[in-house]
This record gives C-alpha cells, sequence and structure tokens, in this order.
C-alpha cells in the first residue's frame, strides 16, 4: 500500500439478489448475524438468486489522482462507489478511506419542492455537512454560481429542470474540499455553458482530492482521468492510462453491433468504404474523401428510394448524417447506391457506420442495418480534443 | 475575498496538510459489534454532529407541512378534538352508557387523548421519519439520526401546541389543577420516550417490510380502548388484566392524578416504565447503527 494511497481497496467482494423478497430476508438474516459474525469472517458461498455484484477488487487512489470508472450498466460501478462512500458493507475484503470523504452522487439531495430555493440550500448543504454558519458565509456563492439571483425566492417547484440542477450542483460545488471525492455520472448538468463551469469546478475540487468517478462519456473520462478502471460482470477487467483502455473498452462494444434488417426480397449484398469491405483496420484520413458503396438486391420492380449513412463514434452516439434525395433503383433486381464526401471531417478516433434505404415516402424501410461496420479516422495532427467533427477552415490574420 | 481566492488557499491548506493527521476508517464485513466502544463513541459522535441537521430538517417540514394548507396549525389538534367530540357526544346522548369521572367527561377524555397521542404518534414516527429520509441516506454518508431526531422535533412541537389546548380546555370545564399539575409535562414525556423506544425498535424490520407500519397503526388504534382514554379503567373481568398489563395505562392514570388531584400512587411505576423506555431508546439506537449498512443495502435495490 503506498504511503499517500486515501483509497485502498483489498479484495472487495460484494453480493447481490435481485429477487426482492429474498433480497428482504437476506437483509434480515445478515443484520441478525452482525451478533455472531464478530469478526471478519468471509462468506464465499451464494444464496439462491444471490450473484457477485463486486468480486476481487483491488486497486489503490492518491491524493490529485482521478480514477475513472468505466463499464456498462450493472458492471457494479455504483455499487463500488456505495462501499467507498461507507454506505453498505463489503462482504469479501477491506476498504481502507482516509480523509474526509464528500460525494457528488445525489444532487440536490432533501429539496423540497414547495420551500423556495433559497431555503433548499440551507437544507440540502446541512446534508452535505455544512454549519449553519458556512453557509451563510457561501449562501451568495451558490446563488451566483447557480445563476440563480432572480429565482432563488420561489419555490423550487417552479423551477424547471435546469435550474433544479443548477442549484444542486451550486451547493455541491462550494462544499468543503474533501480528502475522497466520489462522482457519479453528475459532473455535466444543464446546458453547454454551465455544463463547462462544472467541469471547470470539477477539476479544481479534483486537484486536491483523491477521486473515483463514473462517468459513460468517454472524452470527459478521457479528459479528466489519470487512470481508468474497467469494471465487467463484477470484475475489475483492467486499469490502465485513460486513453489506452477507453479504446479498448469501446472496441469491447463491436459485439453488440451490426444488426441488419430488411424486408423480404431486400438484401444488402456488400458495402465498400473508399474501395475496401471496411473492418477494425480501415483507416480513413481525417480531412480526406470519402466514398462509399453500398451493392442491393431487390426484386425486380422500380422503387423510388431514399438512402441515409450515419457515422457513430466510439459510444455509438450518432454525430453525423448523410441523407440522399429520392433516388430511383431501376428494375434490373440490383441497385449501387454511392455517396462521396470531398472532405470527410469525422474526427480521428473510431467510428460506426450505419444504412438505412427507405421507401420515399419514410414511413417505412427497406433495408436497416445499425453501426454494422467500423473504421477508423487518422490525421497526423494531434490537438483535436475531444470533440467529434473538426472543421477545416481558412485562417487569416487581421 | 474572491470564490477563486477561496479555493485557492483551500488548496493549499490541504497541500500542507500531512496524512499522518487524517482519520482512518476501514470496511469490511466484520460486525461494528465487535468493538463496543468504538461503536458507541461513533453513535455519541453522530447524534452530536448531526444536531444542526436535524435542526434544519425539522424547520423544513415545518414550513413545508404548513405552506401548503389554509387551516395550518389546526391540524395538530384537531384528531385530539374530534376524539373528544365523538365521545362527548356517544356518551351525552346515551348511545354509549356515561362513565363517572372524577372531571368533567370533556376534559377527562381530552387529557386521555393527549397523552395517548403522545405515544402513539412516538410509535410511529420513528419508521416514518427514517422511510422519508431514506432517499437521502441510501445515496450520501448522513447520519438517518438527523432525520429520526427532526420527527421528535415535530413530535415536540405538536406536544406544544396540545398542551396549550390544555390549558384551555382546564379553563373552559373550570378543572381546579393541582399543585403537582405541571408533573404532566412529564407524563408527556414519559409517553413520547416509550412511544419513541418501541419505534426506534421498529425500525429495522420496518424499513424492510411495509407489513410492520400497517401492523402498528391497527395496533394503536386498537390500544387506545385497552388504555384509559376515553373511559375508566373496567372494575373486573379480564379486560383489567388487560389494562393493568398495559404500561401506558399507568402513564395516563398518573397524569390524570397529577393533573387536577396530588402525587398518587403511581411513581414507583412511572420510575420502572422510564427506566425501561430509556434502555429501550438505547438498544433500539444501537441496533439502527449497527444494521443500518444492510438497510441501505435492501432498501436501495
Amino acid at each position: 500500500m503506498s504511503s499517500e494511497s486515501l483509497i485502498f481497496c483489498d479484495n472487495v467482494g460484494k453480493k447481490f439478489c435481485r429477487d426482492l423478497r429474498k433480497s428482504l430476508w437476506y437483509g434480515l438474516v445478515d443484520s441478525l448475524r452482525e451478533f455472531r459474525r464478530r469478526d471478519a469472517d468471509e462468506q464465499d458461498a451464494l444464496r439462491p438468486e444471490e450473484f457477485w455484484s463486486n468480486k476481487g477488487i483491488s486497486l489503490e487512489v492518491e491524493r490529485g489522482e482521478c480514477l475513472g470508472l468505466v463499464g456498462r450498466n450493472g458492471a457494479g460501478k455504483t455499487t463500488l462507489l456505495k462501499m467507498i462512500t461507507g454506505l453498505i458493507k463489503p462482504d469479501q475484503g477491506r476498504i481502507r478511506i482516509t480523509g474526509t470523504v464528500g460525494a457528488m452522487i445525489a444532487l440536490g439531495a432533501g429539496f423540497n419542492p414547495v420551500l423556495t430555493g433559497r431555503e433548499n440550500i440551507y437544507v440540502n448543504a446541512s446534508i452535505l455537512g455544512l454549519s449553519t454558519r458556512q453557509i451563510e458565509d457561501r449562501i451568495d456563492e451558490i446563488v451566483e454560481f447557480g445563476e440563480l439571483s432572480e429565482a432563488i425566492d420561489a419555490p423550487v417547484r417552479t423551477y424547471s429542470s435546469g435550474m433544479n440542477v443548477r442549484l444542486g450542483f451550486a451547493v455541491a460545488a462550494v462544499m468543503v474540499k474533501p480528502d475522497v471525492l466520489i462522482l457519479d455520472e453528475v459532473l455535466a448538468v444543464g446546458d453547454l455553458a454551465f455544463r463547462n463551469k462544472c467541469l471547470t469546478r470539477m477539476s479544481e475540487i479534483m486537484k486536491t482530492s483523491a477521486v473515483v468517478f463514473v462517468s459513460h462519456t468517454s472524452p470527459i473520462v478521457n479528459r479528466y482521468s489519470s487512470r481508468v478502471a474497467w469494471l465487467d460482470g463484477g470484475k475489475l477487467v483492467k486499469v490502465g492510462p485513460p486513453s489506452q483502455l477507453i479504446e479498448e473498452y469501446s472496441a469491447s462494444f463491436d459485439q453488440q453491433a451490426g444488426e441488419t434488417t430488411s424486408q423480404p426480397g431486400w438484401t444488402l449484398e456488400s458495402l465498400q468504404l473508399n474501395g475496401q469491405c471496411p473492418d477494425q483496420e480501415s483507416t480513413v484520413e481525417w480531412n480526406a474523401p470519402l466514398n462509399i458503396v453500398a451493392s442491393i438486391r431487390l426484386p425486380r420492380q422500380n422503387y423510388r428510394v431514399r438512402v441515409k449513412f450515419q457515422f457513430s463514434d466510439s459510444e455509438q452516439r450518432p454525430i453525423a448524417t448523410a441523407f440522399s434525395e429520392t433516388m430511383e433503383t431501376g428494375n434490373s433486381g440490383n441497385a449501387q447506391f454511392e455517396m462521396t464526401l470531398d472532405r470527410s471531417l469525422l474526427a480521428p478516433g473510431k467510428w460506426f457506420l450505419s444504412l438505412a434505404v427507405f421507401p420515399e415516402d419514410l414511413l417505412s424501410y427497406h433495408i436497416l442495418s445499425n453501426a454494422g461496420w467500423t473504421f477508423q479516422v487518422s490525421s497526423g495532427r494531434q490537438d483535436f480534443g475531444a470533440d467529434r467533427i473538426h472543421f477545416q477552415a481558412q485562417w487569416t490574420q487581421r | 475575498m474572491s470564490l477563486t481566492e477561496k479555493l485557492e488557499s483551500s488548496i493549499q491548506k490541504k497541500a500542507e496538510h500531512p496524512i499522518g493527521h487524517l482519520p482512518v476508517v476501514e470496511y469490511s464485513s466484520a460486525s461494528a459489534l465487535r468493538n463496543p466502544a468504538g461503536l458507541l463513541m461513533e453513535i455519541g459522535v453522530e447524534l452530536w454532529r448531526c444536531r444542526g441537521l436535524a435542526w434544519v430538517l425539522f424547520h423544513r417540514d415545518l414550513m413545508a407541512q404548513y405552506r401548503q394548507s389554509y387551516l395550518g396549525y389546526l391540524w395538530i389538534f384537531a384528531p385530539v378534538l374530534t376524539t373528544v367530540i365523538t365521545w362527548t357526544f356517544l356518551t351525552s346522548q346515551n348511545i354509549v352508557q356515561s362513565f363517572d369521572t372524577d372531571i368533567p367527561y370533556p376534559a377527562y377524555v381530552f387529557v386521555g387523548t393527549v397523552i395517548w397521542t403522545a405515544f402513539s404518534a412516538a410509535l410511529t414516527q420513528p419508521l416514518a421519519s427514517f422511510t422519508a429520509g431514506s432517499a437521502v441516506f441510501m445515496k450520501l454518508k448522513v447520519a438517518p439520526e438527523a432525520f429520526i431526531l427532526a420527527g421528535f422535533g415535530k413530535l415536540a412541537f405538536d406536544l406544544t401546541i396540545r398542551l396549550l389546548m390544555l390549558v384551555l380546555v382546564c379553563i373552559l370545564f373550570e378543572v381546579a389543577p393541582a399543585a403537582t399539575a405541571p408533573l404532566v409535562l412529564v407524563g408527556i414525556g414519559l409517553a413520547t420516550l416509550l412511544g419513541g423506544a418501541i419505534g426506534v425498535l421498529l425500525i429495522p424490520i420496518g424499513s424492510l417490510y411495509g407489513d410492520v407500519s400497517r401492523i402498528v397503526g391497527m395496533v394503536v388504534a386498537f390500544g387506545m380502548y385497552l388504555t384509559p382514554v376515553v373511559y375508566p379503567v373496567p372494575a373486573a373481568g379480564w379486560s383489567r388484566t388487560l389494562f393493568e398489563w398495559n404500561p401506558m395505562t399507568t402513564v395516563v392514570l398518573a397524569s390524570r392524578d397529577w393533573l387536577s388531584h396530588g402525587i398518587g400512587p403511581h411513581v414507583p411505576a412511572m420510575i420502572a416504565i422510564a427506566a425501561a423506555s430509556a434502555m429501550l431508546f438505547f438498544v433500539g439506537i444501537v441496533l439502527l447503527r449497527v444494521f443500518l449498512p444492510h438497510l441501505v443495502e435492501r432498501m436501495g435495490m
């Protein structure tokens, strides 16, 4: 164990039960077992309907370090955070936490919609551990940070959802800086401007804490983490540097992708990207031409169709689309649709390509292939950051 | 000092803070009971630390409760008045035989109901407060005792209002208070302690199974008729035995004596009930701490 480790998990395991009735019963049994089980006596056996929500997890986080937790839903991230926060006990192993713990897991805890924003600040901040005097000292900052000076004396139930989260974040953001900071998915709230403000504040707090945070937004994990831990099925798959690990993690999504559905008589024969069948190795240069040809077999009849290619980023979020005008298939039973971009502005990284062929009225589809192909975009430049589209612009100084 | 400056200075302070001075906690499957002294210390520290939060929560609930209501504080004594009016009506119309009471019957019912309500509200409040607060302490490390304390604060507030009503009722029905009348406060306090102790003991099982709060509701509704609230203790029969075994009988009888007669014969029994309640309450608070991680885990799913 390193001398500066504020978070230290040693072979941590936690059982979980999805059957509600059984779970409640186990809760009762485990409670009563507290009388018998004086020492750490590890319960290895799973009871009916139980499974390991976390198993064999060992990790350390030092001050100034930020560990990003990635993994699918149900991978055990929240369970791990709850154990680190001390809300639930591990069934196996041990966790040692040094220093004060702050958590930004539930924003706006204890808000009462009938009360005003100002009154709710007192409640929420008290829950986060601030004394009344500390709150009085900071209330103006909180209101200012949340950009809520006009609405602060109105009941919270009159707030928009954006105002609600801004208020919640503002309170959490000015809380006493903890030694250990736990963040779950709440980094980015509100509109774009407020999100940036949140991220800036988060990175200020992170400097002095040992941070563990969960996010499904890879660019954010990439930007803020010093290391990334990948959880899958309750086990730690890997811990490593963000850039490398996030790429591997994204690659694990490939197995899910590639579902094609089509109407009877319609088949996708082949798809070529810059003259080749796209695969993991296919590479396209940023700001270079991009050409895609889809060959389709269809009933011998002249159809009027529209074709759409969609580009999704490594997390399969749709980023860019090319949608054709109406085209005719001819009645040969075969058709080829070609799309050409003079210069592709897709940023370097991994991309998914989807194809859809619609009838002219767009009310149904002939062929739908969701994220069926992947390719890489590369570039000699390293300065692109996390945004997924990069323009090639003309720059002049005046 | 601007926000950035404050942040900078706090960052500076952190950097100067060597790791050796920081508190260390360890979480494992080991029972909290293996170190009883540490556990008691933790409970003490948490209770002391959460007093500010409890006050804020109490204040929040009070404001929220009456901001949405026109009749406001009337609701605090409306149930008591309902019982008094119901039973006065029933007896005055001879639907139910009238009872021989030493103070005017409505005042008699009022005193009994105030004491009984102190007990029954204290019995149901801890679980209600715990459940209401669970959304918070299932996600954040917050002492659930703060929510329970805030609940007791609400009980104290309601009792104060009812006591003021009691004074009015005594004046209205010309009940001459004895010198021991202020001791009624002790009676009400004891009813609250006894109810609260049972209520806190019920939290662990009650937070897991919804049946508990329903059973408690039924027992409280029936229990009022096994306590001399609206009529005296029966002169004979097995119902008398039931009354005698019910500790609330002693509390109600003693309080009525103290109000209008004098010290009476109930003092030793009251001391015994107080001691037992205090002990139960303590056990309840300790058990809640020990069981808490399991409750959070199972309530959270």
